[in-house]
């Protein structure tokens, strides 16, 4: 696996230097998607003229991997496959309905309960952080995660090889549908060796590293889930849903912290919660310098106030240990709400705001 | 038959930080002989500081933490704080003592001749900080590729051990940024 991202890498920067560079970004109507309207500033008269239609119930149950998913995932009776079906459809050609919308509404809906959740139980969380936490939670590679543990596979033979294996159509209603026929012949010569499209290609970022249209696709089709989920059973639903196969995963806030000038932040720190003491670092206690490993123990001070605490072999160490400490306690506050239980979180039933806002990083 | 379970409630639990010793704890620290303690004690192992325990000092007034946990929180003296030798620390009152004639005398010398009159030099001669006088000189692009060339150049005699030493200190000190172990 090591090996092989190395080798796209290796790909990615060879082929990086022929690809164009990116052109300006100006939004711009999709053309394949054939759009109509009266007039330009009248948004509610546009209209796609594009030929789909959505896959009847009938067929859809049909599919077993459809029904598998679909239990699998206990998704109420109410969504029905077709949606399921629809969601993991990424082709615009097919005549099939694709998951563009329910991406777009799935998105929202994340993008909504994620922030909810880490604003009101770290708001102290610095800016990077916070954004770092919100990748972690539904950036494309977890959800890309997410849609592999789910079980969803993608539909890679072509038409011939299907027709020559006598597998019967309804087979790929159920699987993640975003290679087109060219996409599909290309296999790679060697295992471990990919080819990237133009598409993929433009994508290599300077730091080498690039999302593959695979990871997207899933990533599209768990939000995608998530929006049908909605549009099937409302809000309350996709809440919980969101909760137990989003928010549920262990996030190690404290393993994503990486300072730079601590001490400096904190003395800015203390100012800024205007505390009447100057910051100190003292000497808590030591094994002693001539013992044969010595260790220090550190304590941030602020008056009386021991503000963090830190062990480490040099007095260098141990106050750095001690400041980071510090500051770490600060920015991973949690509120509680009186008695003790979590804070409610604006979506939630007769919610009334306990807790704090952050009051914003801090200027070094 | 069900035999009798002793009831313990928890706040019966002796809480034993260390263990007895057999003789006096001060006078004879060099030679500890622990005496187990009969039944259960509660003797929690030593762990580190922990960020998910937030500070009082960093609880905002409407937390209910301030109240709870105000018997739990280990609270200092200012007295036990003045036995800490102090490692940094800085004045309570910012100076504002360095004058414009200074700032232009401490420039002036810089240029003139930066390998002598270096910021430490300079910092006690005008009995300024070493940060502020930092400031005030300011960075010289010059200099630095100076003092960098001479030091790549002194880092060529360095034995590969040395050099090894060097990055693993580096990325010793970035793991306490990191608050890894």
């Amino acid at each position: 696996m090591l090996q092989a991202m190395k080798e796209i890498r290796a790909i990615g920067s060879v082929c990086q230097r022929i690809t164009p560079a990116s052109f300006y970004h100006v939004s711009r109507p999709d053309a394949s998607l054939k759009t109509t309207y009266d007039s330009i500033k009248d948004y509610g008269s546009y209209k796609n003229n594009i030929f789909t239609h959505r896959l009847p119930e009938s067929t859809a149950e049909q599919s077993p991997l459809l029904v598998a998913l679909h239990s699998r995932l206990s998704l109420p009776k109410s969504y029905s496959l077709s949606t399921l079906s629809q969601a993991l459809n990424l082709i615009k050609f097919e005549g099939l309905a694709n998951n563009f919308g329910l991406n777009t509404l799935g998105k929202t809906l994340l993008s909504y309960y994620v922030s909810e959740n880490l604003l009101i139980r770290y708001p102290r969380l610095p800016m990077p952080v916070h954004n770092l936490a919100i990748d972690a939670y539904m950036g494309v590679n977890t959800l890309y995660d997410i849609g592999k543990s789910w079980g969803i596979e993608v539909d890679t033979t072509t038409k011939l090889e299907k027709h020559l294996s006598q597998e019967p159509e309804f087979m790929r209603y159920g699987k993640l549908r975003f290679l087109d026929e060219s996409a599909k012949k290309s296999e790679s010569k060697e295992p471990g060796v990919f080819e990237l499209t133009q598409e993929e290609l433009s994508s290599v970022k300077n730091d080498n590293t690039y999302l593959s249209r695979e990871a997207e696709a899933y990533a599209s089709a768990v939000r995608s889930i998530i929006g049908g989920l909605y549009t099937h059973e409302g809000e309350e639903a996709t809440k919980s849903f969101i909760h137990s196969h989003i928010l549920s995963r262990k996030l190690p806030l404290d393993q994503m912290f990486q300072f730079s000038k601590p001490t400096r932040e904190l003395v800015r720190l203390a100012e800024k919660l205007q505390f009447s003491e100057p910051v100190e670092i003292r000497l808590i206690a030591e094994t002693g310098r001539l013992s044969s490993h010595a260790m220090y123990v550190a304590g941030a001070f602020c008056g009386t106030d021991k503000l963090g605490e830190g062990i480490g072999s040099s007095l260098q160490e141990a106050k750095t240990r001690a400041v980071v400490n510090a500051l770490m306690s600060y920015y991973l506050y949690s509120p509680v709400s009186q008695d003790g239980s979590p804070v409610k979180l604006p979506s939630d039933n007769d919610y009334k705001f306990e807790g704090i806002v952050g009051g914003g990083d801090v200027a070094i | 038959m069900i035999r009798g379970v002793r009831r313990l409630s928890s706040k019966s639990v002796p809480y034993e930080t260390q263990p007895r010793s057999k003789y006096n704890v001060r006078s004879s620290a060099f030679n500890i002989k622990p005496v187990p303690t009969q039944g259960l004690v509660f003797n929690p192992p030593a762990s580190m500081p922990s960020a998910k325990n937030t500070p009082r000092a960093f609880l905002p007034p409407s937390d209910p933490r301030v109240e709870r946990l105000r018997e739990f929180q280990r609270s200092y003296t200012p007295e036990e704080v003045a036995t800490m030798p102090l490692i940094y620390g800085i004045k309570a009152e910012k100076e504002y003592n360095v004058t414009p004639d200074v700032v232009a005398e401490v420039r002036r010398l810089r240029e003139e001749d930066p390998a002598q009159w270096t910021v430490n030099k300079l910092a006690k001669k005008f009995g300024i900080s070493r940060m502020v006088a930092n400031v005030i000189t300011q960075e010289s692009r010059v200099r630095q590729s100076q003092i960098s060339e001479e030091l790549a150049e002194l880092k060529k005699s360095w034995p590969l051990a040395k050099s090894q030493g060097r990055i693993e200190r580096r990325k010793r000190v970035q793991m306490w940024l990191r608050n890894e172990f």
